[in-house]
């Protein structure tokens, strides 16, 4: 079954096109790499699929609902996260306080936002997220004391917490050492276990073709090919692509 | 000497309340709103024309300056809050320019620049209070019941988010949050509080004309919030009382009256630059709660 379908999205910026006519599909329960060489459109592409970016025509649709005109933040609340590729932490917030917001779901309610002042239920999220990410001592630092591993994980931390079905990764294992790494890794299979959908944008090759079923390949903002990850890696024009023939 | 202290302690308590007020949606939101006096002007002006006009006495001139100040913002938000930064600020500048301007020419509602005249001081169920020290403990008790609910807000979730959105807002709608109508509601918060400050002002001074309008009122108030802390609860009411203070020294120097207010002036630039270059964050961050 087809969780999120892209059909024919478009964006240009002063003519120049950055995203044309894009087209793929991302089965549920799955991880889906996107890759493409630099410049392929790949987080303009994250962009407007999560309504940060407004498209000039295409359609996405999630979940089996046409997403129109939603704004980012309905987007969000329907059960799509993303994280980005610059990271976008509150660095002057805690990490209690940066995940807080991402699992204080019943803040949503303006009332509530003002009297609600327990939050023990959501500590205890809190605890076990820092527990898996391995960063619990940092809970009451601030986040802008972290380095940008850390910063990259409580990002990725914060977007599961939105309790998203469907989850987008820009980059996460970018400027992150190899330890961190395998937590980012462990982190996405065990999102999958659970049953959540997750469509990674990634540079590091192995990494991305190690933990993708499926890979959708951009090149010059179009769609190039979605396959399996073995035969992405042997079809000529991916190799064209990226080595430029 | 002690009316001098007690009309001075009156108008700290009011300008505490009114810093705070902007402290909410400029300091904890980051919304660089130039207009916030427009809605001290409005709740000064709602309670003087309810008073003069409707007889009606300071508490429910309080809650309904409160009220009014409340929509006027939520219609103020809906057509500005699009904007962010500069604009915002040059968007919220022009309307407190216009704000002026209609204070001065309406003068079927305001009487223009002859003011508002014959406006009752605080009576309570009945009973005038005409003593400056009982219209202070009167002030301090509404003050104090404002800066406790607004210290509710700031410490609140609410609140939590106003801090996130000024750090960073596309990140908080990436986690689903509604970023414009929790601005807006911040506006409306703050500027409620600052109708409740205008009317106070309105039922001690008695008189009101445009110039409660005053824009250079804005830098004050941006004054005492850098001094205080951005977004710093108790920054906000330390920085008041420290320039209110200041503001009060050139008088104690016997300078002629003349150059009384550009000697303050000295100062508080002095005062702003100096908290700039050595603590950008206020000089009271000692006091600001510890997050958690």
């Amino acid at each position: 079954m087809n969780f999120l379908e892209i059909h024919s999205l478009s964006k240009a910026f002063d003519g120049l096109h950055a995203v044309e006519n894009l087209h793929f599909t991302v089965k549920k329960n799955t991880i889906t790499g996107l890759i493409g060489p630099n410049g392929a459109g790949k987080t303009t592409a994250f962009n407007l699929i999560t309504h940060f970016l407004p498209k000039d025509s295409g359609k996405v649709v999630y979940a089996g609902e046409n997403l129109k005109k939603l704004p980012a933040y309905k987007v969000v609340q329907r059960g799509m996260a993303r994280t980005f590729q610059q990271i976008r932490l509150w660095p002057n917030l805690t990490v209690r306080e940066n995940l807080l917001l991402a699992c204080s779901r019943e803040y949503d309610s303006w009332w509530k936002s003002f009297t609600h002042t327990n939050e023990a239920h959501q500590d205890t999220q809190i605890d076990e997220m820092l527990d898996k990410v391995n960063l619990r001592k940092y809970k009451n630092h601030l986040a802008s004391d972290l380095s940008y591993g850390q910063s990259k994980l409580i990002e990725i931390a914060r977007t599961i917490l939105t309790d998203a079905e469907l989850i987008l990764l820009d980059e996460p294992a970018s400027g992150i050492n190899p330890t961190l790494l395998r937590t980012v890794e462990d982190l996405i299979f065990e999102l999958k276990k659970q049953g959540k959908t997750i469509l990674v944008i990634e540079h590091n090759m192995p990494f991305l073709m190690g933990i993708s079923d499926e890979v959708v390949v951009m090149e010059n903002g179009r769609f190039l090919m979605q396959d399996k990850p073995e035969k992405v890696q042997s079809d000529p024009r991916v190799l064209e692509a990226y080595l430029g023939g | 000497m002690l009316e001098y202290l007690l009309s001075l302690l009156i108008l700290t308590t009011i300008w505490t309340l009114l810093t705070q007020s902007y402290n909410l949606s400029f300091g904890l939101t980051g919304l660089f709103n130039l207009g916030h006096i427009i809605f001290y002007g409005i709740g000064a002006y709602t309670a003087a024309i309810l008073n003069t006009d409707y007889g009606l006495q300071i508490l429910p001139n309080l809650i309904i300056a409160a009220v009014v100040c409340g929509i006027v913002a939520a219609i103020f938000g809906l057509l500005t809050l699009r904007l962010s930064g500069h604009y915002l600020a040059i968007a919220t500048l022009g309307a407190a320019m216009i704000a002026i301007v209609v204070a001065t020419n309406w003068m079927d509602l305001t009487n223009g620049p002859l003011g508002i005249r014959g406006i009752d001081g605080p009576i309570l169920f009945d009973l005038q209070i005409t003593e400056s020290w009982q219209i202070l403990l009167l002030f301090l008790v509404i003050a104090g019941l404002c800066q406790w609910t607004l210290y509710k807000i700031f410490h609140s979730p609410f609140g939590r988010l106003q801090r996130a959105i000024q750090d960073d807002e596309i990140a908080a709608r990436a986690v689903g949050k509604n970023t414009f109508l929790s601005k807006t509601w911040s506006l409306v918060l703050s500027s409620a509080f600052a109708g409740i400050a205008g009317a106070m002002y309105t039922h001690y001074r008695l008189f009101l004309d445009p110039t409660i309008f005053a824009l250079p009122e804005i830098i004050f108030l941006i004054l005492m919030i850098i001094v205080g802390g951005r977004g710093n609860f108790w920054g906000a009411i330390l920085g008041t009382i420290l320039v209110v203070i200041i503001g009060e020294i050139p008088r104690f120097f016997g300078f002629p009256d003349s150059i009384i207010g550009a000697s303050r002036n000295i100062l508080f630039a002095a005062l702003l630059i100096t908290t700039m270059f050595y603590r950008p964050k206020g000089l009271f961050t000692l006091f600001a709660k510890k997050a958690t």
